[in-house]
């Protein structure tokens, strides 16, 4: 059963992906979630406590978010054109 | 030319050379320390309660290790690693006992400095399945690994990719699938240092798409895409795989030649008249289209990559100025002498 910080966790970075801009990479963005929730699982399993599990999660996503935003601002660049 | 390593390791030469492309598209080799890699080697040996955690890419005789925790060492012959051997298959490998493994009980890794006994590694497999490296935890001590253990592992090594595969979206222009700028640049500064430290050639070429602007004032914005796609997959047929295309500008392009001189002329023609001959088909009207390029070389005075760019962004505007749809190059004086004679 998942615990409520886990899923607190998971439910924030569910949510800020959602507003990503629309040209975010939506695969990338998806297949990144996926694989969060699978590590929760797979730490809970194992025995980690909450509050391990939280804050693992959400560390591997705020450096996910920081290469993102990179990204966009890449995209945005590139777009500009005359 | 296949290794000595690659037959020994029991690859395919073809296969190896395919996965090492995979491992090289990712431009990650010999980077310094992140701290996207860090947390996840941090968290797996949080999660195994072992003393080392590694991020192993597997390069063609070496390994190099992208993150560690645990163990100064940056990288091992490939001969030795264990990870040569996680990679040539999907599944994890685990070896509770190294000194009980006639694969590794010899190996100095296990004899030696750090004395891993206990080894499980997970592939780091791209989405187009290449085996590039593996996530991998050691331990000084023989130990059972569970499955739930693994099952961490392998979570991680797919968040592992997730960030190689996120970087590599941010090198790539998403319009033309050509280099950002950033990206070009550092690759092709990297080129430019090479040819300097052992004398070789190197061709560099801008080419700008001429009146860009009026095909987007008539076509259309998506027209205007279309074309900037179209002139680099024209580009890209083009050229070989060894050369790097990045998009510099908006409709500007910039192509770096290794080990190629004066026939950089030829090339930068080869383009123009392949760009020329294409008609790029859009909402059922067909957009003619035509490039201006500016092609150098290295001189023996380039003192970085700018200088190169600098004489061909010459060159192009020569092009332009001189009624477009041309190439004009600007080749150092002493070059074409050794060319005339």
């Amino acid at each position: 059963m998942p615990s409520e910080k886990g899923q607190s966790a998971l439910a924030r970075i569910r949510e800020e992906l959602d507003n990503q801009a629309e040209n975010a990479p939506r695969e990338s963005i998806e297949r990144h979630y996926q694989n969060l929730e699978r590590l929760a699982d797979s730490l809970r399993t194992l025995g980690l406590n909450d509050e391990q599990v939280d804050s693992g999660v959400m560390e591997v996503f705020q450096e996910y978010r920081s290469r993102l935003a990179e990204y966009l601002a890449t995209v945005a660049q590139g777009r500009g054109r005359d | 030319m296949t290794s000595k390593v690659e037959c020994a390791e029991g690859c395919a030469p073809d296969q190896e050379d395919e996965r090492l492309r995979a491992l090289y598209r990712y431009d990650v080799l010999d980077t310094p320390p992140e701290e996207s890699f860090d947390r996840i080697t941090r968290l797996a040996k949080l999660a195994l309660q072992a003393p080392m955690a590694m991020i192993s890419l597997v390069d063609r005789n070496r390994q190099w290790f992208k993150s560690r925790q645990g163990t100064d060492t940056i990288e091992t012959p490939r001969s030795i690693s264990f990870c040569t051997h996680t990679i040539r298959k999907d599944e994890p490998l685990v070896i509770p006992d190294a000194r009980e493994d006639p694969r590794f009980r010899d190996s100095p890794l296990v004899t030696g400095a750090p004395h891993v006994r206990a080894y499980v590694g997970v592939p780091l497999r791209t989405p187009d399945g290449h085996n590039v490296g593996a996530l991998c935890v050691n331990d000084t001590k023989p130990r059972q690994i569970t499955q739930e253990q693994i099952n961490v592992l392998q979570d991680l090594a797919r968040l592992v990719v997730d960030e190689l595969e996120l970087r590599l979206l941010a090198c790539v222009d998403s319009l033309t699938g050509a280099l950002t700028k950033r990206a070009f640049l550092s690759d092709a500064t990297r080129e430019f240092q090479r040819a300097k430290r052992h004398s070789r050639d190197l061709g560099l070429i801008m080419l700008d798409i001429d009146h860009f602007k009026r095909i987007n004032d008539t076509y259309g914005h998506p027209a205007g895409d279309h074309v900037l796609r179209q002139v680099a997959d024209v580009c890209r047929a083009a050229l070989r795989s060894s050369d790097v295309i990045g998009r510099f500008g908006g409709e500007e392009f910039a192509i770096v030649l290794p080990e190629t001189s004066v026939a950089c002329k030829d090339v930068a023609e080869a383009l123009r008249q392949r760009i020329a001959a294409s008609e790029v088909a859009h909402q059922a009207k067909s957009i003619r289209v035509s490039a201006s390029l500016g092609a150098t070389t290295l001189a023996d005075t380039d003192r970085e990559l700018m200088d190169m760019i600098s004489r061909a962004d010459e060159a192009l505007y020569r092009a332009k100025s001189a009624g477009r749809n041309r190439v004009e190059c600007a080749f150092p004086a002493a070059m074409m002498q050794g060319n005339a004679a």
